[in-house]
């Protein structure tokens, strides 16, 4: 009367991979099939096969490669500059942190802002005209300083970035930082290891994990960055905020050109694939060493 | 060789007095072992000597140099911690060499040393390996390696031998008896395991409550105790404690029972370690009852005697002899293996000169 275990592990997860059929599975087909066709709003329902000609179009974009520069660039540059000033601080700040737990929770705040909310205020708070920031530097230094213009924007949002999310380094860090065995600690000093050597021979090679996994985290989200940038500057001045998010997003509701977006998205897709599965493989290499 | 002596120390966590004037000296290549129930300060008492917490008031001094508010690393005192310490990043090799290369030690010094220890522990197989890849016997020797190699004025253990397992402790236990003859160096040793103590230490510091109890060596403890405390924490099974009257004949078992000689203070208790008591007819015990249980450990044997007069006693005897569970018998025992407490739980000593 009872089932064999495979059968059992069939039925059992029979909802599951249904569920992951129906939600995944049918966009991605669906992907693939608007990626090799000529398609637009109004031919969703019938497009036109033309094989790989979208992703020769993306490929030979001006724009896309610049997009792709663009977003990478700004992932390295923010999730360095976050790691950084977020391990530095959650060193500086321990002592005071493991009296008065609670303050981090100031230290974290700029999390909890929606970053679109982040880039509309900023929006406000730079403006040439209106903006109090501009504004004040004019009048109390005499500074003419421009942070939207094409040879700004770029440094403008690398700050406003790395001041919204290098808390949640200091977060990561501050826990790895705590963490660590206080026995450790207490045989380094009993050895005479102190400071310096302390940190960069101790604590933070048992760090490393975090590290390495903050690095990651920041930039999966500097590389795929939209709304902050998208509110603050949209495509910026001559296109250049465009992120890459951002060009697929101009090329599919703004332009039309369904194909080449989704195209465009796919390339992304493989890429992000190949560097997730690269990075498991030495993970997975790591642990079993 | 090195002395450490403390002066009148005093610790407060907060509000709570963990000690109030503490003193005690440690001669030069001395092995001192801190034991006492857990709560009783005994690692605190370490931590305060190796530098890790500091003293409330008093004084602490390694070979008459004050270091009372002296860094760890500047004590020259290296340290085993409980549960090892050991680097996790680093193999076994590094974590020897690493306060080696924090001192700037030669290369060739270093390696030298660390080839010596390893020797002597018996590591060098896995000099290579990272401490994950070790048992925990192996990482105890890796961290007593690591204490060995900076040639400390002396050796602090943190109950090094807590996490291993029975077998292992004892093995342990010998080797570090034996490390400690050939390096001739003083040693203070923490551990709540009275037979730790017994069999490791030249001296041996009991601590309850912040306290100390008494010092002594392991034959004085046993044989000597100050105060019922320690009658009871040194020694297994632990001493029968009997209520007494002293009145003008002499100290009597309440039961009427041969009095002992007239002691100078009022004894209320009479203590009697399980192995100074001896199995008699009922009628020529000092005391009777009935056997409770036996427990049977092949050289010996635990009798529990439920005692009219006394309540539960405890006998040793050897593993040969013969009892039956509920059978009446007598206890009895000599007069000279007897120890006499007052009210205070104190014992009473060379007062009982008067023959029986």
């Amino acid at each position: 009367m009872s089932l064999s275990q495979r059968s059992e592990n069939a039925i059992l997860t029979a909802p599951l991979v249904l569920f992951l059929l129906a939600l995944l599975g049918f966009p991605t087909v669906l992907d693939v099939i608007y990626s090799l066709s000529d398609v637009s709003f109004e031919t969703l329902r019938a497009p036109t096969f033309t094989g790989l000609d979208n992703f020769r179009a993306v490929l030979a974009d001006p724009d896309f490669w610049q997009a792709t520069w663009f977003s990478l660039k700004f992932a390295v540059l923010t999730s360095v500059a976050e790691c950084v000033l977020g391990l530095a601080l959650a060193i500086y700040f321990s002592p005071i942190l493991r009296r008065a737990p609670w303050m981090l929770a100031i230290l974290i705040m700029p999390m909890i802002i929606a970053p679109a909310m982040m880039g509309l205020m900023y929006r406000l708070v730079l403006h040439e005209f209106i903006g109090p920031l501009p504004n004040y530097l004019y009048n109390w230094f005499g500074v003419s300083y421009g942070f939207l213009t094409a040879q700004n924007v770029f440094k403008t949002i690398f700050v406003i970035e790395t001041l919204q999310w290098t808390p949640f380094a200091l977060l990561l860090f501050h826990m790895a930082y705590e963490s660590i065995p206080e026995d450790i600690r207490e045989a380094a000093s009993v050895d005479g290891t102190r400071g310096w050597r302390l940190l960069t021979r101790i604590e933070l090679p048992l760090m490393l994990p975090t590290l390495g996994v903050a690095l990651f985290i920041r930039f999966i989200d500097g590389f795929r960055v939209f709304d902050n940038i998208w509110t603050l500057t949209g495509t910026g001045p001559g296109g250049s905020t465009t992120s890459l998010s951002i060009y697929i997003y101009v090329a599919f509701f703004r332009s039309g050109e369904i194909g080449q977006a989704i195209a465009a998205s796919m390339i992304l897709f493989a890429a992000a694939f190949l560097v997730l599965f690269v990075a498991a493989r030495r993970g997975r290499g790591k642990e079993t060493a | 060789m090195t002395t450490i002596t403390l002066e009148n120390i005093g610790k407060r966590f907060g509000t709570t007095d963990i000690f109030q004037d503490l003193s005690l000296a440690m001669n030069s290549g001395e092995f001192v072992v801190f034991v006492g129930p857990s709560g009783c300060g005994k690692s605190t008492l370490l931590r305060l000597i190796a530098g890790l917490e500091d003293v409330t008031s008093g004084k602490i001094s390694i070979d008459g140099r004050d270091v009372t508010h002296t860094a760890p690393h500047d004590r020259g005192l290296s340290m085993v911690f409980q549960s090892y310490a050991l680097y996790p990043h680093m193999t076994v090799r590094q974590n020897i060499a690493f306060a080696l290369h924090t001192e700037k030690l030669p290369k060739a010094e270093i390696d030298a040393r660390v080839n010596e220890a390893a020797r002597a522990l018996q590591i060098e197989p896995y000099l290579d390996r990272k401490p994950k890849a070790l048992s925990g016997g192996q990482r105890q020797r890796v961290a007593i390696g690591r204490a060995i190699v900076r040639k400390p004025k002396a050796f602090l253990f943190d109950e090094p031998l807590s996490n291993l397992d029975a077998a292992l402790r004892t093995e342990t236990r010998i080797e570090i008896a034996e490390l400690h003859k050939s390096l001739d160096a003083t040693m203070l040793y923490v551990t709540h395991d009275q037979v730790e103590a017994m069999t490791l230490a030249d001296r041996i510091v009991v601590l309850s409550g912040g306290r100390i109890m008494q010092v002594g060596t392991p034959h004085e403890l046993y044989t000597a105790p100050a105060n019922t405390f320690v009658a009871q924490f040194i020694g297994s099974p632990k001493m029968n404690l009997l209520p007494v009257e002293t009145t003008a004949r002499g100290v009597e078992l309440s039961a009427g029972k041969p009095a002992l000689p007239v002691p100078v203070r009022p004894a209320v208790q009479l203590g009697v370690r399980p192995e100074a008591l001896r199995l008699v007819a009922p009628e020529e015990g000092l005391l009777t009852g009935k056997v409770a249980l036996a427990e049977y450990l092949g050289a010996d044997l635990s009798v529990y005697v439920d005692t009219e007069h006394a309540g539960r006693v405890t006998l040793r005897g050897p593993g040969t002899m013969k009892v039956r569970d509920g059978e009446t018998v007598g206890l009895t025992f000599d007069i000279s293996e007897a120890h006499l407490f007052d009210a205070n739980g104190d014992a009473i000593r060379g007062e009982m000169k008067a023959a029986a």
